[in-house]
């Protein structure tokens, strides 16, 4: 697309240039009075000509080489964009698991949060190669919202501790039983950690 | 030097449950006194490793991981646990991390 737009831009200007001359030709044959040698010289200065190959080589090499590089680089913008909105999709499936009637199991929910955590991990190995330090810093919040969130979900407290926490969450036969309240909390971190996420969008769009 | 190698995916499940028995299927309480117990006191006597494999379950739980180290720094209270112990957690790396800082608190 760019190229073709290029081309179209390259013959317009040559048009342009070559209705000049031949207007001035007839501007200078109608209005001046001048006579012009019927004798043509040649003079070829080799500096002029290898300034001419340079500004070609150079022409060439910006058209093919950085557009092409540009465009490697949106492709890979697209490609982490797409992971981090997979990711998304995944806070949301883990949104409608702990928000279902039916209550999940206790398995069934640490796996949820491995794939999540795992795929973060991921995410933060494909931008150490070429990423920029917010981006990585945005991954690193993301990353750890999701431990926590993770921790706040799966840590049931022990027998010998004395804790609100336990009155809002149990597990009885492998399912994780979620007091409303709970729920609402748990909730309420997802959606923080999905802003997280649009967030890094947002920042991999600007870089 | 001795070297007894546990996979909790291999020797005990590939779906740890919740924290402990009455609450269901394959606790970290149940693992810790099954699998880990013998295996550490063995270890403290002549010496070694005891290395623990995380790799291969669909996922752990905060509280499977807390109860299976931190109960075992709460039982064996005057041995310094994490010495004795090598994580394998090519999968999710950050938790030998987590597993340290249970170490540390239950020690604390």
């Amino acid at each position: 697309m760019q190229m073709s737009k290029l081309v179209f831009g390259g013959i317009l200007i040559t048009a342009l240039l070559i209705g000049g001359y031949i207007g001035a030709q007839i501007m200078i044959l109608h209005y001046v009075n001048l006579q012009f040698s019927s004798q043509i010289t040649w003079e070829v200065d080799p500096f002029s000509i290898l300034h001419i190959f340079i500004t070609i080589a150079l022409t060439v090499f910006v058209v093919t080489h950085l557009d092409r590089k540009s465009q490697l680089s949106l492709k890979e913008k697209e490609l982490i964009i797409d992971q981090v909105n997979k990711i998304e999709d995944h806070v949301e499936s883990i949104i409608s698991l702990i928000s279902q009637e039916q209550e999940p199991s206790y398995p069934q929910i640490a796996a949820s949060f491995k794939i999540l955590l795992t795929k973060l991990a991921g995410l933060k190995k494909i931008t150490l190669v070429d990423g920029n330090k917010n981006m990585l810093d945005k991954i690193g919040v993301a990353f750890d919202k999701a431990k926590n969130i993770r921790d706040d979900a799966t840590n049931t407290e022990r027998i010998d501790e004395k804790s609100i926490d336990r009155v809002k969450k149990e597990v009885k036969n492998n399912i994780l039983r979620l007091q409303e309240e709970k729920i609402q909390q748990l909730l309420v971190q997802l959606e923080d950690m999905k802003h997280s996420l649009q967030d890094l969008c947002y920042e991999i769009l600007k870089c | 030097m001795e070297e007894v190698i546990i996979s909790i995916a291999k020797d005990f499940t590939k779906f740890p449950g919740p924290r402990y028995r009455n609450e269901g299927d394959f606790s970290g309480e149940e693992f810790r006194e099954n699998f880990l117990h013998k295996n550490f006191e063995r270890i403290i006597k002549n010496g070694g490793k005891l290395v623990v494999n995380l790799d291969g379950t669909f996922g752990f739980g905060t509280s499977f991981l807390e109860e299976v180290f931190g109960g075992l720094a709460r039982t064996f209270k005057n041995v310094d646990v994490a010495s004795y112990l090598r994580i394998i957690s090519n999968e999710e790396p950050y938790l030998s991390t987590d597993i340290k800082s249970y170490i540390a608190d239950a020690n604390e």
